[in-house]
């Protein structure tokens, strides 16, 4: 009876104590070694395609171009209007909105310079590569290279640092030869665009295609500075190296006990693997597009052969390391029907502070990822190569909590605010 | 159960066999193993671009391939690597060239997720074709 009555007290002592007060995990030796493998984020790696990739200067003009409206075919939408710092370098809305609604989410930046593939659907293998398609897109900047170049040319502080740091821009000024607007367009070979460019000498072109692909590698030097680090899970990892218990303290018992989870039970370092939080790689989850039904976006299906036919790919003319280890890592590219819906593992670093989430928005807060990951509601079967491990998880609403609180934790400090603003 | 029980014994072994030479060339030289194809009819000797296999890592396999009886034979070698548990391999195909005698370099590797993985190395030799493998639990 006593013990009836000492367990009595012990809950609702639990109970008055709150979720915040129960106490911290247990951490065994299997997870301390892999928090481990969570913190630190080294320093930013090299970039062999991109021979201004660690030039100071390259990245200011990136910074001057990335904030530019004029780059764009309506002369309003710079880079920035999407990816605004002011919302973690996204937009804060499900499908991104630039000239018009595009069918996915703007993604973050943070972090880019440590992955492998870029875009939900991994098509271009560069920072730099990725940087240009925007700027042609018609539902984003909508803009073409030939009118790029000149838009930079038009501009004295843009070309003389942009001239200053590659030569001289081709002779735009020759209408002849360069005409207005021109860009290869496999996706529709009659416009006028692609006729221009079909037009176009060889030599012409493939000067243009050059000064084009250093524009994007310059505006690459500038987001790979945009790093997400020294978070409070990174101050506790440190302390566990340490054994400080001050550092330790940066991480509260909630998030203790969601990183617990997050390693252990919710099997999410699965695919949210190494200090940025990420495999690099691609997963099908069977999401429901926006407003339901089957998943209708091919990811990494249609996204594989379109990185391989780009001309501005780790392997092709314009890449400063063509038979370089990336490129190398093209050739063993195949793509296979169990690609079909597979997007890009995002890094969690920063993950808080961003959303809507998913590739097309489909969860307006973590607490829904969170809740879809504990339940799977709504997931298609999408083949029989599908991730066979992704069963729900079965979170508990204190669970959820604990899980969204050490999310939060990977918030890392501020970056310097000269690199939020056109320089 | 005593199926499973041995299974799980084969996997243990499997990965002390591993964890042996790993913790004896102190994280430095190049990893270096040898297996029997299931068969017993070759033996290979693997050695691999780092000391150990890590998450995420590109790396490389140099293989050298024999018969265990001695005697001469043109083989051929194909590899892969697939997660059981998960229902898929790499995101990428192994690049394998030959460097002659019997000698190949396995290239573009990358295990991009913790877990079990399965390196298969397929030797053939005419009509013949035996599988010499291993499993590695990445954490």
């Amino acid at each position: 009876m006593k013990f009836f009555g000492a367990l009595l007290l012990s809950t609702l002592a639990v109970a008055a104590l709150g979720q915040g007060d129960l106490p911290g995990p247990e951490f065994s030796a299997r997870d301390l070694q892999r928090i481990a493998s969570l913190s630190p984020l080294g320093p930013v790696p090299g970039d062999e395609t991109n021979r201004f990739a660690l030039d100071p200067r390259a990245a200011l003009l990136g910074q001057r171009l990335f904030f530019e409206p004029g780059l764009s075919a309506n002369g309003k939408t710079a880079c920035a209007t999407c990816h605004d710092p002011e919302q973690s370098f996204g937009d804060g809305l499900p499908r991104a909105v630039a000239l018009a609604e595009g069918p996915r989410r703007t993604p973050s930046l943070w972090n880019l310079a440590y992955a492998r593939w870029y875009f939900y659907d991994g098509r271009a293998d560069s920072l730099w590569a990725q940087a240009l398609q925007p700027m042609e897109n018609e539902i984003e900047m909508g803009s073409d290279r030939l009118a790029i170049l000149r838009a930079v040319q038009s501009r004295p502080l843009l070309r003389s640092e942009f001239e200053a740091l590659r030569g001289a821009l081709p002779e735009l000024s020759d209408s002849e030869r360069f005409p207005e607007h021109a860009r290869p367009r496999p996706d529709a070979p009659g416009s006028a665009e692609a006729v221009a460019w079909l037009a176009m000498a060889p030599e012409d072109r493939e000067a243009v295609n050059r000064a084009f692909a250093d524009l994007g590698k310059m505006l690459a030097a500038y987001e790979r500075l945009l790093v997400s680090r020294d978070s409070a899970f990174d101050r506790f990892a440190e302390g566990l190296r340490e054994d400080d218990a001050e550092k330790k303290a940066a991480l509260s018992v909630d998030a203790q006990r969601g990183l617990k989870l997050f390693l252990g039970k919710g099997r999410c370092r699965l695919c949210h693997n190494g200090p940025n939080f990420s495999d690099g790689e691609f997963h099908g989850l069977g999401l429901a597009p926006p407003g339901g039904g089957m998943p209708t976006d091919a990811g990494r299906y249609n996204g594989l052969p379109a990185l391989l036919a780009d001309p501005f790919n780790a392997r092709g003319a314009y890449s400063d390391a063509p038979a370089g280890v990336r490129a190398r890592i093209l050739k063993g590219l195949r793509r296979s029907t169990s690609n079909w819906g597979e997007f890009k593992t995002p890094s969690l670093r920063e993950v808080s502070r961003r959303g809507p989430f998913m590739h097309a928005g489909q969860f307006a807060t973590l607490e829904v990822v969170l809740e879809f990951y504990s339940t799977l509601e709504g997931a298609a079967a999408l083949h029989q190569h599908q991730e066979q491990i992704l069963a729900p998880r079965n979170f508990s609403a204190g669970e959820r909590a604990d899980l969204l609180a050490f999310l939060e934790s990977l918030e890392g400090a501020p970056l310097p605010a000269t690199l939020l603003k056109a320089p | 159960m005593k199926t499973f029980l041995g299974g799980l014994t084969v996997v243990c072994l499997a990965l002390f066999v591993w964890a042996g030479p790993d913790a004896a060339n102190g994280g430095e030289d190049p990893l270096v193993k040898t297996l029997l194809s299931n068969d017993g009819t070759y033996r290979l000797t693997l050695e691999f671009s780092g000391a150990e296999l890590v998450v995420r890592d590109l790396f490389e396999v140099g293989v050298r391939m024999e018969r265990s009886d001695g005697g001469k034979a043109d083989l051929q070698l194909a590899f892969d690597a697939r997660m059981p548990e998960h229902g898929h391999g790499m995101n990428r195909e192994a690049e394998v060239s030959s460097e002659g005698g019997g000698t190949f370099a396995v290239s573009n590797l990358l295990l991009h997720m913790p877990g079990l993985w399965e390196l298969y190395f397929d030797v053939t030799e005419g009509a013949i074709c035996e599988r010499a493998q291993f499993s590695i639990d990445l954490d």
